[in-house]
């Protein structure tokens, strides 16, 4: 059964149609990427599933359950964590009281002590490389910290559905390749399904089993990212231009 | 953050508390300015609790004030006991606060300052126009309280509930609840989709808050004798909350105690020296500390290393 499932899910701004009767499904333990140009529904998807947007209609199903009028916080500790596209990070908390937040309000919700949630807090900081700077206020990590720090706390949650927004957004290549390593590391030792909304090709490609692309709302392209590389469909929406797009694809 | 295992710390607190019973015990007048020191002491850390803590600005803390002393002044006159009238009057707050709180927790930054502020006009207003409890002339109470008034009673009395809320919100910041206040202080959204029911812990705070600041308001009632209904609800009470709290240290434990304590010897040298220039200074002040010390006295404070373990 999948764990995530979406059925003619549509969200408008006003006149402008985010998502436009979007249908697709996400297995358990898959990571799933999410891409498409600027304007193309992806940020908006995450909310809808996290629960920030309330759709104007379909269903959201999540292991079994209809969702679509869960609040946020519910679907936290049900299992659904999410990370920004912008860092958003406690700031005024320490590094280890911003993981200890997530731990203690995701889905170990009510079950663990506060001497527990430091300790599952300081063994995710040591996993994620972020220990030596437990005690530091969260506002004076540098980018790359910060988004590591949410991908902690989101971590700490004990999430079965990881969304992750452009996480490798505005990092450095050296970067990204830490980035991603750290999350094929949470993948294989959690078994967390991911949802991965990215705009460096190259990574998603990398990462990913499947691939879905979003175009004005619209799903236009799902498969294999092998298949994905050479869908002309989904070049043209990057290039704009179908000679261009073939182009690249030859090459 | 661990707060209660540190008995230097918990031993300098009882301290300050001792002092400020010493000083009440020297004369009627010490007493006098004690006894204010200790009221906007409550007010404030009871303010601390949303505003300093949860990051949610209330301009209208003094209508949960005037609820005490209202409530005490009924309850009085109608031959109640009057230590069961002073908590009434806490309880009477906290429901207060659970019907505009179901409404009021909606809102968010600016538009939740300007809503508490209107409320805490509005209240005095309608008691004006419907004649409850006195109306617009007030009730004077002194015939009911005169056999048990005593000034250190009440110093007293105002002295426990502040120690009380001094260790309840060590207790809150080392708690979950307080985790998730201060989260959804620094980013409510994402306070939000990390698991936080962000409307019932900021209707939890409000609770406490309102209660706390009702009590005092109990007490306040007997100090005063007199009830006018636009002298208990005087939005300065709320504001001077406000300032005690920024001078403190937002979000601190002893933060608003020390604050209630400067602020109120403050006034009491500028009342003798300089008469009519307090607002004058009190906003170059408030400007001094947005400037300069963000998060107050016992952030300043904060600053020197050897203090850093003492202070919360």
């Amino acid at each position: 059964m999948p764990i995530l499932q979406l059925e003619n899910v549509t969200k408008k701004f006003g006149g402008v149609v985010a998502l436009n009767n979007v249908t697709f499904q996400v297995e358990k333990s898959e990571v799933l990427g999410v891409i498409g140009p600027n304007g193309s529904g992806k940020t908006t998807l995450i909310n809808v599933i996290s629960g920030v947007y309330k759709p104007e209609s379909g269903k959201l199903i999540y292991k079994g359950t209809n969702i679509t009028r869960v609040k946020p916080h519910l679907r936290c500790r049900m299992g659904i964590a999410r990370t920004y596209q912008v860092v958003r990070i406690f700031s005024g908390l320490t590094v280890l009281e911003n993981v200890m937040v997530g731990v203690l309000n995701g889905t170990k919700h009510g079950k663990i002590s506060m001497e527990e949630a430091m300790k599952e807090a300081e063994s995710i900081l040591s996993y994620l490389g972020l220990d030596k700077m437990k005690n530091l206020q969260a506002e004076l990590l540098n980018i790359q910290y910060r988004k590591r720090l949410e991908l902690a706390r989101a971590i700490g949650m004990d999430p079965e559905l990881l969304m992750l927004d452009e996480c490798l957004a505005g990092l450095t290549p050296s970067e990204v390749f830490e980035m991603l390593d750290v999350i094929k590391r949470v993948k294989e030792d959690k078994d967390t399904t991911i949802i991965m909304v990215e705009h460096l090709m190259h990574a998603v490609m990398n990462i990913s089993d499947r691939v879905i692309v979003f175009n004005e709302g619209k799903i236009i392209a799902e498969g294999k990212p092998e298949e994905i590389a050479k869908d002309v469909k989904v070049a043209k929406v990057y290039f704009g231009d179908r000679e261009l797009a073939l182009k690249f694809i030859k090459r | 953050m661990k707060l209660g295992k540190y008995s230097a710390r918990m031993a300098l607190i009882l301290g300050f508390y001792a002092f400020l019973a010493i000083l009440a015990l020297f004369s009627k007048a010490y007493a006098d300015v004690v006894f204010y020191i200790l009221l906007v002491s409550v007010v404030s850390q009871s303010l601390n609790i949303i505003f300093g803590i949860a990051g949610l600005v209330s301009l209208g803390q003094v209508v949960f004030l005037g609820i005490g002393v209202y409530t005490f002044t009924f309850l009085i006159s109608q031959g109640f006991n009057p230590c069961l009238s002073v908590i009434a009057g806490g309880f009477a707050s906290l429901i207060f606060a659970v019907a505009v709180g179901a409404v009021l927790l909606r809102l968010r930054g600016i538009f939740f300052a300007c809503a508490t502020l209107i409320l805490s006009v509005a209240v005095p207003y309608f008691i004006i126009g419907t004649g409850i409890v006195g109306g617009f002339a007030g009730v004077n109470i002194y015939k009911y309280i005169s056999s048990f008034y005593n000034i250190h009673v009440l110093v007293f009395s105002l002295l426990v509930i502040s120690l009380f809320t001094t260790i309840l919100t060590i207790k809150i910041l080392e708690s979950p609840f307080g985790y998730s206040l201060r989260a959804l202080k620094a980013d409510h959204d994402a306070a939000e989709t990390t698991g936080i029911n962000t409307f019932r812990q900021k209707m939890l705070a409000l609770c406490v808050s309102a209660m706390l600041t009702g009590i005092a308001g109990g007490i306040l009632a007997i100090k005063q004798a007199y009830i006018l209904p636009l002298v208990v609800f005087d939005p300065l009470y709320s504001i001077e909350a406000i300032l005690v709290v920024l001078l403190g240290g937002p979000g601190t434990v002893m933060g608003p105690v020390l604050g209630a304590f400067i602020y109120e010897m403050l006034r009491d040298i500028l009342m003798r020296f300089a008469p009519g220039f307090q607002a004058f200074i009190y906003g170059i002040l408030v400007i001094a500390i947005i400037l300069r010390a963000r998060e107050g006295i016992v952030g300043l404070l904060k600053k020197n290393k050897k203090l850093q373990k003492l202070l919360v």
